[in-house]
């Protein structure tokens, strides 16, 4: 009876250490956040596709400077992070940020007229805040991508991001759940490392 | 007569237990997804895949690279305009009258002014495209997916969807009417044109998924089970699926 009220307890403490610093942004700021982040993006398209190079330099700064990377590389390994070392958290979120830059600096495509439109913001629950948006293009149906925010005492960050409905955070976390399964934390690791190599 | 009845409400029962009772998922994705039929799943992915990189990927690559983009646009405006009315009945069956309205204004707008559908003047005038099917209806009537099912050739579906895609056939008054009339082959070929042109438009997901991911089973699954929920949602409703994922907990399990 005791172990299961100290369980119960460390479950409301992490809740509350998580939450504790969480607030939903305000609209407006978040919508002027997206702004500056969708420029950044075209930015990168306007980048020709051939210097890889430099697509992957923006890709990887506008990771680092807009992105809550460090909630990111928790929610999608989940339980795979408990008992994990800070080191091997470290060697997967290295690996993670590089398959995602290299996934992303490639397939994000060219620039081509399109236009990002910012359609709306909203509050989601007391800690996120959803900045809906759309890419038109003249030739292909409009791209709807969400951006979920959140600012747990560093500033705006982006959480999710959802592109047409799928969330990134959701799909990363399915990629990996056969590796996890397979050997841990630590399979999922030379995985994605071997993958890395392989996309080179 | 009586008997009859009787009968209707234990299939109806048994369907509904069907598509319910395995379900242990909401329609929301994050969460663990219900995938009983895992294993045969996986194998016909491994199918469909294999069809797909060696078949039905080059063909349509070349419906791709021979068409262009004015010409492939009207062909996707064309056998958009032919699924309306079933799209105008579902809307209607979910409640959403506005667009089962709309639908049949498009309908009518499309199939006139739009040259049997190949000009989408409709969307100009603010009718903008309504694509509903009888498993969309079923999910806004509450009904879960149930198991995560992968069909062959067909790819990925739930049985909801697959008991959806019956639906579609028995009540789509178009198909029913191009039957009727004979015109089989007509009705094969637009659906083949349809599985070419969404196979164009999911190009870059497909190889970009079968290049980069380490389980592009699983990923499929997910982005099949997140797209239908958010279909269902409607794409203007703030309440959808993905923002129901909860990322406090993902951060704990």
């Amino acid at each position: 009876m005791i172990k299961i009220l100290k369980n119960i307890f460390i479950y409301l403490f992490i809740l509350f250490c998580i939450s504790k610093y969480s607030y939903a942004i305000d609209e407006n700021v978040a919508v002027k956040y997206i702004e500056n982040v969708g420029q950044q993006a075209i930015n990168i398209l306007k980048t020709p596709i051939e210097d890889l190079q430099t697509r992957e330099l923006l890709f990887e700064k506008m990771l680092n400077n807009n992105f809550d990377k460090k909630l990111i590389h928790r929610a999608v390994l989940g339980r795979a992070a408990k008992g994990a070392s800070e080191e091997e958290l470290i060697r997967f979120g290295k690996a993670f940020d590089k398959h995602i830059i290299k996934v992303y600096a490639s397939q994000l495509g060219v620039y081509s007229n399109q236009l990002f439109i910012i359609d709306k913001a909203f509050k989601k629950g007391k800690k996120d805040t959803i900045v809906s948006s759309h890419i038109e293009h003249e030739t292909a149906p409009p791209l709807r991508i969400d951006w979920r925010l959140r600012d747990r005492g560093e500033g705006t960050k982006i959480i999710d991001i959802a592109i047409e409905g799928v969330s990134l955070l959701a799909t990363k976390r399915a990629d990996f759940g056969a590796s996890i399964k397979k050997g841990g934390l630590h399979s999922l690791i030379i995985d994605l490392e071997t993958k890395n190599v392989e996309n080179k | 007569m009586y008997k009859n009845i009787i009968n209707f409400k234990i299939l109806f029962i048994i369907v509904y237990l069907f598509l319910n009772g395995c379900a242990s998922s909401p329609d929301t994705a994050g969460k663990q997804e219900n995938d009983p039929f895992e294993s045969i799943n996986r194998q016909i992915y491994a199918f469909n895949n294999g069809a797909d990189e060696y078949v039905i990927g080059p063909i349509a690559h070349a419906y791709r690279d021979v068409l262009p983009n004015p010409i492939r646009d009207s062909i996707r405006n064309f056998l958009l305009n032919l699924k309306t009315p079933l799209s105008a009945m579902n809307a209607t069956l979910q409640g959403d009258f506005t667009r089962g309205i709309s639908a049949v204004g498009r309908f009518a707008i499309n199939s006139t002014a739009g040259v049997l559908g190949l000009f989408d003047v409709a969307n100009y005038i603010g009718l903008e495209p309504v694509d509903e099917d009888v498993g969309q209806t079923l999910g806004a009537w509450g009904i879960e997916p149930g198991p995560y099912l992968v069909l062959p050739i067909l790819g990925p579906s739930s049985t909801r969807d697959l008991a959806g895609k019956v639906g579609d056939w028995l009540i789509d008054p178009l198909g029913l009417y191009l039957i009727r009339e004979d015109y089989e082959d007509f009705l094969l070929a637009t659906k083949i044109t349809k599985a070419l042109d969404t196979r164009v438009q999911l190009d870059g997901v497909i190889e970009g998924t079968r290049e980069n991911s380490l389980d592009p089973y699983a990923i499929m699954r997910t982005m099949y089970l997140q797209r239908r929920a958010r279909q269902i949602a409607n794409e203007e409703s703030e309440d959808t699926s993905i923002y129901d994922i909860d990322i406090d907990v993902m951060l704990l399990n």
